[in-house]
């Protein structure tokens, strides 16, 4: 049908826009891996589970900013890939917080 | 699920950990600020070179959008700017000076404070961190670590048989420098000169207000681009879009 077919034609992307949705999600990605890290700390999550428990927030990250896009992830981003950067930072932050927590809470 | 549980003064928790996050997070603050008054200024090149930036620019924008065009107007723009004429068509045969980047004084300058201002600090309160802290635990890291960390970790510590898990203030350190830069995007938002693994990217010489290495070649390029872009027209059954809905 001509609906399917015209869906392939470009698409205007606005740039500030888009700047600004991949603003929001990186700063959401730091807040909630920084509390995940801290409740895995607080919890005493050591080793293996500690680090199944950040893929867990990954996850839930990644539910809850489709939650956000009302499940319509198009209208908002030219792409899914706009979902592998920044990654490793939030990792980092995971850590910091999770050491943190930890020794804060189980070292005494 | 605590192995070895060794119990450390609890005044460790409030006289070094605290204190070096603290520390660590308000000189980030402090360079990025510095980099801000040090810094000299949006550069912005002479005339010459915001001329070849912006019709390269402009060329790449009707690259990318000229499907929303119609078709005349497409062709007239393409034409203008690869014709005999062109403004391409001229920057491409021009034998242009190639400008050596590394001998411009200001992007040098430019290059050396940014390179100077991220590195002296790490270096100075690392320097001070293991002069004062050391010699005892700090911290542990709740997953564990193989033998070979443990060099890099107990910095000041000599017992061998110590699980690698407990680290010493040095590397409690360094994982906040590292886990502080997402903190201070959040805080200084985005282009914050405190980024210190982003401030080693731009260490290459060039980037987007200053001088193109070889303009010959980027004009070529982009006409060569131009040349072979086809016009698609985006919008042909934009009617019928509109008249379904």
């Amino acid at each position: 049908m001509e609906s399917s077919e015209s869906k392939k034609s470009a698409r205007f992307i606005s740039q500030p826009a888009l700047r600004k949705n991949l603003l929001i999600n990186q700063h959401s990605m730091t807040m909630t891996t920084g509390l995940a890290g801290a409740t895995a700390g607080i919890i005493g999550l050591t080793g293996l589970s500690g680090f199944a428990f950040f893929f867990v927030a990954g996850f839930v990250l990644i539910a809850l900013l489709q939650m956000k896009a009302g499940f319509n992830w198009e209208k908002f981003f030219p792409s899914y890939k706009v979902l592998m950067g920044g990654w490793v930072t939030a990792f980092k932050t995971y850590i910091l917080f999770w050491t943190f927590l930890y020794g804060m809470i189980h070292i005494y | 699920m605590i192995r070895d549980a060794i119990t450390l003064d609890p005044q460790i928790r409030y006289w070094v950990i605290a204190p070096i996050l603290i520390i660590t997070f308000l000189f980030g603050l402090i360079r990025h600020y510095l980099m801000i008054i040090l810094k000299n200024g949006p550069s912005q090149g002479s005339l010459e070179s915001v001329k070849t930036m912006q019709t390269l620019r402009r060329s790449a924008l009707l690259r990318e959008n000229g499907h929303f065009l119609p078709a005349n107007s497409f062709e007239i723009r393409k034409r203008h700017l690869i014709g005999e004429q062109g403004a391409l068509t001229i920057g491409k045969d021009t034998e242009g000076a190639v400008k050596n980047p590394m001998q411009d004084p200001s992007m040098m300058g430019d290059q050396l404070k940014g390179q100077m201002t991220n590195m002296l600090p790490m270096i100075v309160i690392g320097g001070w961190v293991s002069y004062a802290f050391s010699g005892f635990l700090a911290a542990r890291v709740p997953f564990p670590l193989t033998l070979r960390f443990k060099q890099l970790m107990q910095r000041g510590i000599e017992l061998s048989s110590l699980d690698a898990s407990w680290i010493s203030s040095m590397s409690w350190y360094f994982i906040g420098a590292f886990g502080m830069r997402g903190v201070y995007e959040l805080v200084l938002g985005e282009d914050n000169q405190a980024d210190q693994a982003r401030a080693m990217q731009q260490q290459m010489p060039g980037g987007v207000g200053g001088q193109i290495q070889d303009e010959q070649k980027a004009y070529k390029a982009e006409w060569e681009a131009l040349k072979i872009t086809n016009y698609k027209n985006a919008l042909e059954n934009v009617e019928k879009m509109l008249l379904q809905t």
